[in-house]
């Protein structure tokens, strides 16, 4: 399943991966065009995973936002 | 950044329990009594001679020594327990269920507590002191974390929270406890205990900086706020409706960013502004101070932590090394004009600029900081360049 090209744009800075798949809840990044243009599958990816937890009920990416480095990948 | 009902995921805390950053202002310093080269090479020995930039194994010979018995105060009582006052903090302390506390059972974390207290540790930890360009006030950022007693404690009920869930160890990482299970108890009472010790790791450093600007400036450094950017909080939620209802906020490198008037700071010094959020960028474009609006509700009432990178340390140690000397001059040479007063360079502790930290592997700030001002999430209130800085070295 592939999920960058899920991302939609609802405001100016603000991009939305929507519930799909194992997600328990929507994905918010606040992200300029020039950041979200930095993004990749990986990221989108690791965020739908951190959002597919049990007991999640909101999940927020910040503008800083990247893969983590962690062997995991379970966390951004 | 996450928010969970009923549930703790350690990773939204990570290794680091707690890792932050602390703010002084010096109001009786402006630019023009920082711009003097020499002047902040000796700030940088005083400090030094009182702060602990390794792993804090060897003490500095002024370095307040701490006994065991005060140890377990502050894993209990955090900030309290060293007489700071909790206006100047997110959280003075978080309460430890005493129940589910048992730091021998952890020795590994344990052992590392009173040695390591007062430390800056390695990675992108350091003391700074900048100034803002505005005005030309003087500040020291102060970024570090739990140490070895948090690192432990995470590593420990990673692998515990592993076995728990049937995952293996290459993905322990992975884990997560329910609230009210046994192990999820323990771990809720291990991690608050890391993060109480983070916060009086900060504010123990940051008396070791104020000794510093006494004898070199005759400058008294006050704290301004203090924050943690990996942490998970349980707080109040406020929804959409306006309702409200209690969580888990997971904030992995974010920021909390509650807006004036949120329930949480009802009696605080910050009810009708909101509380200050501390954001360092990189060791070349410094940091910025921010103060939440009410789009801070659309992001979970959090804020980015800090620039974001944009290359992997050991990518940034191949991949800049041949630029080593042009960016060891950028940081010898750089001006800037800050509240009037053009200030060269940025004075070290280390030979050379570590690659893996330099501003090239980090996202541009100011753009980073837009993305908040555009969507009404926070607006900056300081920003703040860097003159002086002192890397954490493990």
């Amino acid at each position: 399943m592939a999920f960058l090209h899920e991302v939609q744009k609802v405001s100016q800075a603000h991009y939305v991966l929507p519930k799909i798949g194992g997600m328990r809840t929507e994905v918010h990044a606040f992200l300029s065009d020039a950041l979200f243009a930095q993004t990749d599958e990986a990221l989108w990816r690791q965020a739908a995973q951190a959002a597919s937890y049990p007991g999640m009920i909101g999940m927020y990416m910040q503008p800083d936002c990247h893969v983590t480095e962690s062997r995991s990948a379970a966390w951004l | 950044m996450a928010v969970t009902e009923d549930v703790i995921i350690q990773a939204g805390s990570g290794y680091d329990i707690s890792c932050g950053v602390v703010y002084l202002k010096v109001p009786e310093l402006h630019a023009q009594d920082v711009a003097d080269w020499d002047k902040r090479r000796a700030w940088i020995d005083e400090v030094e001679l009182r702060v602990a930039t390794g792993l804090g194994s060897q003490r500095p010979k002024r370095m307040p020594s701490v006994t065991e018995s005060k140890i377990e105060e502050i894993l209990r009582y955090g900030a309290k327990a060293i007489g700071v006052l909790a206006d100047v903090c997110e959280r003075q302390y978080i309460e430890v269920d005493e129940q589910s506390l048992d730091c021998e059972r952890i020795a590994r974390a344990r052992d590392k507590a009173c040695p390591q207290l007062g430390s800056v540790g390695g990675g992108n930890h350091f003391v700074e002191m900048q100034v803002d360009e505005q005005d030309g006030s003087v500040w020291v950022m102060n970024h570090c974390g739990s140490r070895g007693y948090g690192w432990q404690t995470a590593n420990h009920f990673f692998y515990e929270g592993a076995e728990l869930r049937g995952l293996p160890k290459n993905r322990r990482e992975e884990s997560w406890l329910r609230a009210d299970e046994p192990l999820g108890r323990e771990y809720w009472a291990h991690h608050n205990s890391a993060a109480n010790y983070a916060v009086a790791n900060r504010h123990i450093i940051v008396s070791g900086v104020q000794e510093a600007l006494e004898n070199v400036f005759q400058a008294t450094g006050r704290v301004f706020y203090e924050i943690s950017h990996n942490l998970v909080q349980e707080e109040t939620l406020v929804l959409p409706d306006g309702t409200t209802k209690r969580g888990f906020v997971h904030r992995k490198g974010a920021t909390r960013a509650f807006p004036a008037g949120h329930p949480d700071l009802v009696g605080t010094q910050w009810e009708t502004t909101g509380h200050p959020c501390l954001v360092p960028g990189s060791m070349r474009d410094g940091a910025a101070i921010l103060y939440p609006l009410e789009g801070a509700y659309e992001s979970g009432c959090s804020v980015n932590h800090g620039s974001g990178r944009v290359m992997a340390r050991g990518k940034a140690k191949r991949e800049l090394a041949e630029k080593h000397d042009d960016i060891d001059n950028e940081m010898r040479h750089i001006r800037r004009n800050l509240g009037g007063v053009e200030i060269e360079g940025i004075v070290g502790n280390t030979k050379r600029t570590p690659l893996d930290e330099c501003g090239h592997v980090y996202k541009d700030l100011d753009e980073v900081l837009n993305v908040l001002e555009t969507e009404g999430i926070a607006k900056v209130a300081h920003r703040m360049y860097p003159v002086a800085n002192i890397k954490g070295t493990d």
